[in-house]
């Protein structure tokens, strides 16, 4: 019956008993080997010693032996032990209690009670050991798990058990989360939703998402799973936590970037499309629909050249084809047609992304310029006029910025005034270093006024100084421009050359000069000898026969018509050399 | 009592007022100056205090003008007996306006003077009671 060689431990203070039970033992299983202890402290030296398989112990209850009794026990954990009473009475109970394996009372006790006994003890124990090391290796199991784990109570969700992660985790320590319950680590707002959970699934498995708190304070997002089992006899439920924190963190985060990227290529005017090998719409952002005046919907598989003014479609034609080994190319900008008919001007980038499996085309992005164009064809028309007026007027002309002390100025200044184009100064400073000095304080004034107090037009005559250091008579006309709060920002100025006119005017009046320098002389030197003639004729006319001295009257009369003459003869002379 | 003086820096000219003068009464012996300068300090040293005296003046002179010596007359103690005719020998407008506004100026003559100027002076508001006693 029993296989192997058992090796069996007596304590049995008669040597007399350990011979009849050997005896008894050696008829019915030979290769029992029994070994004799005659104390319970020989026998615990024994148990230390060498390998039992059971110890039978014959015991008198007596309690000073208690202590040795429970060495013996802990010595031999492996080995079960038996002990040998007189009666069955109530202190057996406590001997098992204390890891006694098994009894046999005396009047019982003989071979094959005894043998049954030891493998029925030396069995249990057995399977008592197995069920220990499983015990043992679910014990690890949860405290070593890297998951944080805790067992709780079912009635009252305090705190059976934590393992080192939810130690870790949290920051209170073993003790700490002993003497707390679970709804001391849920945060402020949670427990509503919580309790209704864990009540409703009390006898089953539950999950739940709830907002802890940790020791320090901080919040933390987990997910628990928990199932209920029996832990220590008593209705509990060991719980897994998973710390998703990091990962609802990471999970707005790319939800915000979603919206953003969304409300950019959706609501952003910036037009994005995705053409395909043969040029025909996979995407168009929802804008499309603006500037196209098409839905997204009803662009796709158009082709992107049918949009295209048929003007501009060759253009873009060749530009599409620098993709081929450029990775980014802007188009030049380019007329589409909506579905209005309307003409509107597009600037686009294309982007090769052939090879990106995501996208497998090119990405066009676009912007409606339509408006800028308009703008720049008017400050182009409006320039040309401008360049062609002051050519046809050969006026020079002129536009000073006030803030910035900078002045533009139309190309006649190298025609009007000899200075090479990049010798002209750019500031005021230059321009009125050129003008002449006296014309300079005078005009210098009025500038000021124009400047400061928003003298709205000024037109001055000036002397400016050219290349060569002679100088020219100017005419200028100038405007100043305000900003919307009525203050000074720019005047435009027309610069005419009046050297020629203000020479003319110059000669004539220097005739005038003359010629009133004649007049005068006529009334007056002419005058002067006629006037005498006249009068000495007179005088002898009335007094003819009454003049003692009517020789020197003829004689006066003589001399006074010879100066006459050679005044006039002096006036002819004069007027002939000077006019 | 006028006596009458005649500032001319041309003889002929002094001459020939010179005659019509005495020919036409207003006065038997004219002075006459041919620097006005002259003629100045005559009246401040040697004239009479008793005495009107009717100048007859030349503007375009070449020492001292005509203008100037109307200034230097305004010095002279009691110029009030002066009356001054300019005598010119062409109608400048400007001039006539300046010699309106001069106190002493009575008249404005252009050459040459004729003896229907010398009757119409005696007839001049200032000088005429001198030719009422005689006549």
């Amino acid at each position: 019956m029993i296989e192997k060689n058992y090796r069996l431990l007596y304590v049995e203070s008669k040597f007399s008993r350990y011979h009849i039970l050997r005896d008894l033992l050696e008829e019915e299983s030979p290769e029992i080997q029994l070994i004799y202890a005659d104390s319970i402290e020989v026998a615990v030296k024994n148990t230390e010693e060498q390998f039992l398989d059971c110890i039978l112990l014959h015991f008198n209850l007596d309690d000073s032996k208690i202590d040795f009794l429970l060495k013996l026990v802990e010595n031999r954990l492996d080995a079960p032990v038996v002990v040998l009473i007189e009666k069955v009475e109530g202190n057996i109970q406590r001997f098992l209690k204390l890891g006694v394996s098994d009894y046999i009372i005396k009047g019982d006790l003989n071979a094959s009670t005894l043998l049954k006994t030891f493998q029925h003890t030396i069995e249990r124990k057995k399977a008592q050991r197995q069920i220990n090391n499983s015990e043992k290796k679910y014990q690890s199991l949860f405290n070593y798990n890297p998951m944080p784990m805790w067992v709780l109570d079912n009635e009252n969700l305090k705190f059976l058990s934590v393992n080192k992660a939810a130690i870790k985790l949290y920051g209170y320590s073993e003790e700490e989360f002993l003497k707390m319950t679970v709804r001391d680590l849920w945060a402020p707002d949670q427990e509503k939703h919580t309790e209704k959970i864990v009540s409703r699934n009390k006898e089953r498995f539950f999950k739940l998402r709830v907002r802890h708190l940790k020791k320090c304070g901080m919040p933390i997002d987990v997910e628990v799973k928990s199932n209920p089992l029996i832990y220590e006899n008593r209705n509990a439920r060991v719980s897994l936590i998973n710390d998703v924190t990091e990962k609802l963190k990471a999970l707005k985060k790319i939800a915000e970037s979603e919206k953003r990227f969304k409300a950019l290529v959706q609501e952003g005017s910036e037009l994005i499309a995705v053409i395909d090998a043969e040029n025909n719409y996979t995407y168009n952002s929802p804008s499309c629909e603006t500037v196209f005046g098409i839905s997204s919907k009803e662009l796709h598989h158009k082709n992107f050249f049918d949009l295209i003014h048929s003007k501009d479609r060759d253009t873009i034609f060749s530009e599409l084809w620098r993709l081929q080994d450029q990775a980014r190319i802007q188009f030049s900008s380019y007329r589409i047609l909506t579905a209005n008919n309307e003409v509107k001007w597009i600037e686009t980038i294309a982007t090769n992304l052939k090879n990106d499996p995501v996208i497998n085309g090119i990405v066009l992005n676009s912007r409606d310029i339509t408006e800028f164009k308009e703008q720049e064809l008017q400050i182009k028309h409006s320039l040309e006029r401008f360049n062609i007026v002051s050519k046809a007027t050969s006026d020079l002309i002129t536009d000073y910025n006030i803030e910035h002390d900078t002045m533009n100025f139309s190309e006649s200044v190298t025609e009007m005034f000899g200075y090479p184009i990049e010798e002209v100064g750019k500031s005021a400073a230059w321009w009125n270093d050129k003008i002449h000095p006296e014309d300079y304080k005078k005009l210098q004034p009025k500038v000021q006024k124009m400047k400061e107090k928003g003298l709205k037009n000024l037109t001055v005559e000036y002397r400016f100084r050219c290349y060569d250091q002679t100088y020219k008579y100017i005419l200028d006309r100038s405007y100043l421009i305000t900003d919307d709060n009525n203050l000074p920002v720019r005047i435009i100025g027309s610069m005419q050359d009046i050297t020629e006119r203000k020479r003319y005017i110059m000669q004539v009046e220097e005739t005038n000069k003359r010629l009133r320098e004649i007049a005068w002389t006529q009334s007056h030197v002419v005058r002067a000898p006629l006037a005498k003639v006249m009068g000495l004729v007179d005088l002898m006319k009335n007094y003819k026969n009454d003049l003692d001295n009517f020789d020197d009257v003829i004689e006066n009369v003589l001399i006074s018509a010879n100066e006459l003459d050679q005044v006039i003869r002096k006036i002819a002379r004069k007027t002939e050399r000077e006019l | 009592m006028l006596r009458t003086i005649i500032i001319d820096d041309d003889e002929i000219i002094t001459l020939l007022q010179k005659n019509l003068v005495k020919k036409c009464d207003l006065d038997s012996d004219p002075y006459s100056f041919k620097n006005a300068e002259h003629a100045i300090e005559f009246l401040q040293n040697d004239s009479d205090p008793s005495v009107e005296y009717l100048i007859m003046l030349d503007i375009n002179m070449p020492q001292m003008t005509g203008w100037e010596f109307l200034n230097r007359l305004k010095s002279v103690d009691n110029n009030e007996r002066f009356s001054v005719v300019m005598v010119t020998s062409s109608i400048d407008r400007i001039d006539k306006r300046k010699a309106a506004n001069d106190n002493h100026v009575v008249d404005f003559i252009e050459k040459p003077v004729s003896a229907r100027h010398c009757e119409k002076l005696k007839g001049l508001s200032k000088l005429s009671m001198h030719f009422q006693e005689s006549a």
